[in-house]
């Protein structure tokens, strides 16, 4: 539990009102992002990503599995989110599990919403199999706003993520899959769906994005808002008593925010390098 | 959501109204204030008190009881009674029942430690003399102590044993 | 949350499109269904609320303030007050066996009923004065007896009910609805489950009475921002009203209970 002194909450909320923060950046300024992807051979697509003290590990690994029933979806996206001991004790045991449930489902319903794996080409047989991507994401440490290192990394994750190119063979009314030895005959995602999460925190009367574990803990108030390159909104995450008229003043700078967000971090990964 | 309030009759009151537009009231139990207002926060009647001060009104509301027991929680300054359940050589251990002669729904944990029993001569008493387990004791809540019990004490006049079993008579000091 | 739940368990006898074309709306569109309110029905329980909206019925008790019965989280936690809540399903409110069937019910809590319980806690954390409450643990039972959508929004009305009938101290009494983006573009108020499973986006929108504040919003689904912000403006008027009508209820049971109070 990280704890904040009387005195320093008090001048947190004395910096904010004055428009700055205890770190320097403005209200709606993002710590400096870095970004390493491909660090774990093994795994079909990974990244690691730092968000001032946030730090991230994503893994995802690609299966055929089978359908569920009544499911229209041509790919099953299944995440799995913990955080290591190392981090925080606060999310070992008990209380972990509702935690890692509620941003399960988060980022479920957002990339559900988003309809990001809509492709033709990613449907192996309707009604039978279909790939199942599993994204395991391990939070290594906890520097505040896990949701958005959590967010981009999978999205930056997926994008590097080769699908090894199937040959679908018919023979008697069952289905045999041949999955292509050669390592090269992949392919690779396309994300430019996947939506972002934009998380705020409101302390005193500012909204701040992207908080700092401190502002994090003399917050009292949060709103995550996940929104995909076009500015919708995917998915929402509120808590505490949020005023109603900042909230649609903070959506334009959500989308405006998001959406340089998102471009940043495809440049960063077709170039190669960290920002 | 406005009520106009109307000084000479009773009001009842529900979570989140507005029980005032003046600035002159001061806060009782049941209500809160926020940017100068005075919100109620419980269910139940408004009662308007004159202070000592000019045009200013104590606003209470008490909250509506529909059983015998409420739902109060101790808090220091309150008169409690318990039933003892455990007399070790340093501490009485309690089951608070009723604060000031309300019967709770829930019972809550106090212990009596050896300092607190008497305000004299704390070194020459043995709890196991004074208190039994089933003994029936009125106590005062002296802080909230940790979690898993309140802390209370016995030393004022009208604290102690009040009910035992051996005789019916309640003894009323130790 | 609703659509989700049509994903995974959806109807299996009636394929979406085909309900989506015979479904017709009776009511118009911004308003509600009809509400029932009552308190008091649980009687051991400290205080109890139950809603009916429409057809979907949900029943809410509280036992608390007392002493928590599971110690959780660090030493410095537990002088704090907290809420904790336990949400059921009962096993009738499905509403096709393959459903029941994949949500295991009676094999423990489902992960669904276990996002439940921490959005209700989520929404209620703000609103219930737990500084007048250290070390006690405010526990809240919900059973929803069945649903007919928008359960989320009777879930919260009955627990505002609830806690207002334990004499808990809360900041206001919190007023909950739903608001279902048709594949039309249409904004349907409080839609039921048919219209829930259909639409393309679900707001819930939480509002305490002093609606200058939002306590929580959820939302399914994929809007822009100009939809967002019409179907939350939407759902904070409906509410309101709903919010009215939830204080006059409560003013009349007073009212009706007019006889000198049991203890002093």
């Amino acid at each position: 539990m990280y704890a904040v002194s009387k005195a320093e909450k008090a001048y947190l909320l004395d910096t904010i009102e004055t428009g700055t923060r205890l770190d320097g950046r403005q209200l709606f300024e993002y710590r400096p992002i870095s970004l390493q992807v491909g660090v774990l051979p093994s795994a079909s697509g990974s990244s690691r990503l730092r968000l001032g003290e946030t730090e991230v590990l994503v893994g995802v690994k690609v299966e055929v599995g089978d359908v569920v029933e009544s499911s229209n979806d041509n790919v099953q996206l299944l995440f799995t989110v913990e955080c290591s001991g190392s981090a925080s004790a606060d999310f070992l045991g008990r209380e972990a599990e509702s935690w890692s449930s509620e941003l399960q489902n988060a980022l479920e319903s957002a990339y559900r919403a988003a309809n990001v794996f809509d492709d033709e080409r990613l449907s192996l047989v309707p009604g039978k199999f279909c790939w199942l991507f599993k994204v395991d994401i391990l939070v290594l440490d906890t520097g505040g706003n896990m949701m958005d290192a959590i967010s981009m990394a999978t999205r930056t994750a997926l994008s590097t993520t080769l699908v090894p190119r199937v040959h679908i063979v018919q023979s008697e009314g069952s289905f045999e899959l041949e999955i292509d030895d050669n390592p090269d005959a992949c392919d690779t995602l396309k994300v430019e769906k996947a939506p972002t999460f934009l998380t705020f925190s409101l302390i005193g009367n500012h909204f701040v994005l992207d908080p700092s574990i401190q502002e994090e803990t003399c917050a009292r108030g949060k709103l995550s808002v996940a929104v995909d390159a076009n500015g919708d909104i995917c998915h929402v995450y509120s808590f505490g008593l949020l005023d109603a008229v900042e909230l649609s003043r903070l959506l334009t700078i959500i989308k405006k925010t998001g959406k340089v967000l998102l471009n940043r971090l495809d440049e960063c990964v077709k170039n190669g390098e960290s920002s | 959501m406005q009520h106009s309030t109307n000084r000479a009759t009773a009001m009842f009151a529900v979570p989140g109204m507005e029980l005032s537009e003046q600035g002159n009231f001061s806060i009782g139990t049941g209500c809160y204030c926020l940017h100068q207002r005075v919100y109620a926060s419980l269910w139940g009647r408004v009662s308007f008190q004159e202070t000592g001060e000019a045009n200013s009104l104590r606003i209470d509301i008490q909250p509506r009881t529909r059983s015998q027991r409420s739902t109060c929680v101790p808090t220091v300054g309150d008169e409690v009674i318990g039933k003892v359940l455990k007399v070790t050589w340093r501490a009485v251990v309690v089951e608070i029942f009723a604060i000031q002669e309300k019967l709770l729904c829930y019972t809550f944990r106090g212990v009596v430690r050896l300092p607190d029993v008497a305000t004299t001569s704390s070194d020459k008493i043995d709890l196991h003399n004074c208190f039994r387990p089933g003994d029936i004791i009125r106590a005062q809540v002296v802080s909230l102590g940790d979690p898993q019990a309140y802390y209370l004490s016995t030393s004022r006049s009208c604290d102690g044993v009040i009910y035992a079993m051996s005789s019916a008579d309640p003894n009323q000091r130790i | 949350m609703e659509r989700r739940i049509s994903q995974r368990y959806g109807p299996f006898f009636e394929p979406i499109h085909s309900l989506e074309r015979e479904y017709q709306r009776t009511r118009p569109n911004n308003a509600p269904r009809s509400l029932v309110l009552n308190t008091g029905t649980v009687v051991d329980a400290a205080g109890s609320g139950y809603v009916e909206l429409g057809k979907t019925k949900v029943i809410v008790a509280v036992q608390g303030p007392r002493p928590p019965i599971r110690i959780r989280g660090g030493v410095e936690n537990t002088m704090n007050g907290r809420i904790t809540c336990e949400v059921v399903k009962s096993s009738f409110c499905y509403y096709s066996y393959e459903s029941t069937r994949m949500a295991n019910v009676g094999r423990g809590v489902s992960e669904e009923e276990r996002l439940l319980s921490t959005r209700l806690v989520r929404v209620f954390e703000p609103i219930v004065i737990l500084d007048k409450y250290p070390k006690c643990s405010i526990d809240l039972y919900v059973v929803i007896l069945e649903d007919d959508g928008s359960a989320f929004a009777a879930m919260t009305l009955a627990t505002s009910l609830a806690l207002a009938d334990a004499s808990i101290e809360i900041i206001s009494v919190v007023s909950s609805v739903t608001v279902a983006i048709s594949t039309k573009q249409e904004y349907l108020v409080d839609p039921d489950r048919t219209e829930s499973e259909c639409a393309v986006g679900l707001i819930t929108v939480s509002l305490p009475l002093h609606a200058a504040q939002l306590c929580e919003i959820q939302h399914t689904g994929k809007l822009s921002i100009q939809v967002w912000l019409s179907a939350v403006q939407l759902a904070v008027e409906v509410a309101q009203t709903i919010g009215n009508s939830m204080c006059q209820f409560l003013l009349q049971e007073m009212e009706k209970n007019e006889t000198p109070s049991l203890c002093s």
